[in-house]
């Protein structure tokens, strides 16, 4: 297969997939959900393997160059995100495969959301199963987004996951549709900001691709209008402190298979544009180094506002969704040190995606992901990173050890704990080993992150 | 003349801002919804104004329209719980007065970047209008959204697939008591919906060569549709065939992606003397998919009134005798 054929496959099998789920209904949507997931972890292998060994890849849609037509582009970072995301994808499967397949699932102590009664009560189980046509349609959105290259589809790719987290959320039944509806108008915030952005980039310069405009970038009011819109707009997907207050309600009343999803990877799409924006295209405009440094700053605030929240929770999904925003704080701390050091550092910005909620204890992924943070800010002389990385993982330590120590408590007598099935633990498990093996494969992902990076 | 479209233009922009400005300020919802529908309206005849006629068609059809019929749907929605009589809290808190401050601040940014642009710049009209003859249409807009920018349409397609699964997802709404079928409606609709048929059909293909198209033709089928479910409630739950219309564009899209790919020059590389045939096949099924997906925006997942233990008064009034609604059936 090749390159150009891998990438077209990794676009193409999540949409299928969709079609397929939705037109299999209630008893096909699981084994068409879990296969898709199968094929999808597979051509994204095949397309990292080949971008390790040709370079970037490139297909032109339609046939037509741009500006006109739209690129799609993987590179480096693009194609560990692809894989990042199918790994991750296929562990949701599995483990939603258990969790909607047990008809009308619900844990009482789980789902806090709502008051006990009617207006806190799971959706009906004849819907559940739209999980798997709205999963395949999020993963398919993001794995468009990774690969565009245009300032406009970037924009429909984010309408899309948007839209799908939106229905995600409002899965876990009505006691969470206030939740989800808040979430959608703030995520048509983010995306109104950002098409505001785009418009001006392209009123001014006529393309809408973002290495053409790259090059063609002529600083003025419209560009630096344009560049805080769309960064504000996607500040908002992010959730990036203080932009956060409306992650820990959605994430939080999202049935668990779906908060697992958004946390470690809608959230991260938004990241991903905002660095190819200020790492690729805006990073050359003069005086925009400034920028960085206030999104660092507000990643550092971001790190230690959500560990000390995360400890405070009581209910694990809403510590989860608290440590998350923590987390999206190392990565613009990551951002910071990768748009000083140039194009080398773009490898600490992908380790730092890897910055599982881990408190970074080797030997796992999130640990090389710390480390290689903590390396970048210490050859920056960025010491406050440094201080503010080391803080935040004795906090993600602290509430870690803290639920965990519930978790080997011995059970009191009067509760009976429900029976898991294996599925769910597997899928856990395989998780944490894939966070193990990340640990391992360190020195070919920064191979892998270093291909077509700008410089 | 000029001096006539001038006044015009600025009567049209006050007219705008103040309708605008009611919508937001009115405290009566049903009059701010129809200030919004007006506004809707008025804001098509700007895009008339500004050379974009695909687009004030989809503004009249789906912003006036369709948000228009959703709006005013949720309104009795709230009217029966009593929320429509409480005053709307109006009048400036802080936060709103931020708010007013940081929109207008922005809209004077915008008006000072746009002021700086060059006086006529080109955009792509250009290269778009070169290609033309490779497009297989010779309506640039539709040349734009189904075959240089194919893939931001598939897209977009599938947005709109999606916002009908999140309403599916949704817990079921119960019914909204109807009034009993009036026999001006049912009269109307055999008049109406025919022709909706008609001109639907007459868009998409009129969109190859002159403003019309799958969006267009496809709002003005969801109306007759809104109509129908008005006169003889409709049920669009997520039935198997209601499943395969809804995603029967995106699908015919996407099997067209992969077939360019596989056997052609590559992902939706239309050969050009195939163009106008492909593009016909996609908007086809696109139409009747987004007419479907509104109409079913629009429908809901009404809970049936017997299941919804609603007393008898309500469930007698929708439970029409012939109407496709299983659930209404005594």
């Amino acid at each position: 297969m090749t390159g150009s054929a891998a990438l077209v496959t990794v676009l193409v099998v999540p949409l299928a997939g969709a079609v397929a789920a939705l037109l299999a209904g209630r008893r096909g949507a699981v084994a068409a959900g879990l296969l898709t997931s199968a094929l999808g972890v597979a051509a994204a292998f095949v397309l990292a393997g080949a971008v390790l060994a040709g370079g970037m890849q490139r297909v032109a849609v339609g046939g037509w160059a741009v500006p006109l037509g739209i690129e799609l582009r993987a590179d480096g970072l693009a194609a560990a995100m692809l894989l990042m995301t199918a790994v991750i994808g296929a562990g949701i499967a599995v483990y939603a495969w258990r969790y909607f397949g047990a008809a009308g699932h619900h844990d009482p102590h789980d789902l806090a959301a709502g008051p006990p009664g009617p207006a806190g009560k799971a959706a009906p189980a004849s819907t559940q199963w739209l999980f798997w046509p709205v999963w395949l349609l999020a993963w398919g959105a993001l794995n468009a987004l990774y690969l565009s290259g245009d300032l406009f589809n970037l924009y429909v790719t984010l309408e899309l996951l948007g839209l799908a987290a939106v229905a995600l959320v409002a899965l876990a039944g009505a006691g969470a549709a206030a939740a989800a509806l808040r979430y959608l108008l703030l995520t048509l915030l983010g995306s109104m900001l950002y098409i505001l952005g785009v418009e001006l980039l392209y009123a001014a310069h006529q393309t809408m691709d973002l290495l053409q405009l790259r090059e063609r970038l002529q600083p003025g009011l419209s560009v630096w209008l344009a560049a805080a819109l769309m960064t504000t707009g996607l500040l908002v997907k992010t959730a990036i402190f203080p932009l956060h207050f409306w992650l820990p309600p959605a994430h939080g009343s999202a049935p668990a298979p779906v908060s697992a999803a958004l946390s470690a990877l809608v959230v991260k799409a938004g990241f991903y544009l905002l660095a190819r924006l200020w790492l690729d295209l805006f990073g050359a405009l003069p005086g925009a180094g400034v920028v960085p440094a206030l999104l660092g700053a507000l990643g550092a605030c971001a790190v230690l506002w959500g560990g000390v929240q995360a400890l405070r929770q009581t209910r694990l999904k809403a510590m989860i969704a608290y440590s998350t925003v923590a987390q999206l704080g190392y990565l613009m701390i990551a951002l910071l040190l990768a748009s000083g050091a140039g194009g080398a550092a773009a490898g600490a910005a992908g380790g730092a995606m890897h910055a599982g909620r881990d408190p970074g204890l080797p030997p796992t992924g999130g640990f090389v992901g710390k480390f290689a943070l903590v390396e970048a800010a210490v050859r920056a002389g960025a010491w406050w990173a440094v201080a503010v990385v080391l803080a935040g993982s004795l906090l993600a330590a602290a509430f870690l050890f803290h639920a965990l120590s519930r978790a080997f408590a011995d059970a009191p007598a009067d509760k009976t704990s429900a029976e898991v099935p294996a599925a769910p633990q597997l899928a856990a498990l395989a998780l944490a080993l894939v966070a193990v093996a990340l640990a391992a494969a360190g020195e070919p992902l920064r191979r892998l992150l270093t291909v077509g990076a700008a410089t | 003349m000029a001096a006539e479209v001038q006044v015009f233009d600025a009567v049209l922009v006050v007219l705008l801002l103040w309708l605008g400005w009611r919508a937001l300020a009115s405290a009566d919802l049903f009059k701010a919804v129809v200030q919004f529908i007006v506004f809707g309206l008025l804001l098509s005849l700007a895009w008339v104004r500004l050379g974009a006629p695909d687009v004030a068609l989809a503004e009249a059809a789906i912003g006036a329209g369709l948000a228009g019929a959703l709006l005013l749907d949720t309104l009795a929605r709230l009217g029966r719980s009593g929320a429509a009589d409480e005053a709307r809290p109006l009048g400036l808190t802080p936060a709103r007065t931020g708010i007013a401050l940081a929109a207008l601040g922005l809209a004077a940014l915008l008006v000072a970047s746009a002021l700086a642009l060059p006086e006529r710049w080109p955009g792509l009209a250009e290269p778009a209008l070169q290609q033309l003859r490779a497009s297989g249409v010779s309506n640039p807009v539709t040349a734009t959204l189904l075959n240089y920018r194919a893939w931001d349409t598939l897209l977009e397609v599938g947005v709109l697939m999606l916002a009908v699964l999140g309403v599916w997802i949704l817990e079921a709404e119960p019914a909204l008591p109807r009034p009993a079928p009036d026999p001006m409606l049912g009269l109307l609709l055999r008049v109406l919906l025919p022709l909706t048929v008609i001109v639907a059909g007459y868009l998409l293909w009129v969109g190859a060569h002159a403003p019309g198209g799958a969006f267009q033709g496809a709002a003005l089928l969801a109306a007759g549709g809104v109509l129908w479910h008005l006169a003889r409630p409709l049920s669009l739950g997520p039935s198997p065939v209601v499943r395969a219309v809804v995603v029967l564009g995106f699908a015919v899209f996407l099997a067209v992606g992969v077939a360019t790919a596989v056997l052609g020059g590559g992902l939706l590389t239309f050969p050009p003397e195939h163009a106008g045939a492909i593009i016909l096949v996609i908007e086809a099924a696109a139409m009747l998919s987004i007419a479907l997906i509104m109409v079913a925006l629009f429908v809901g997942r009404e809970r049936a009134p017997s299941d919804a233990g609603i007393p008898d008064s309500a469930a007698d009034a929708s439970a029409v005798p012939g109407a496709p609604n299983p659930g209404a059936a005594p």
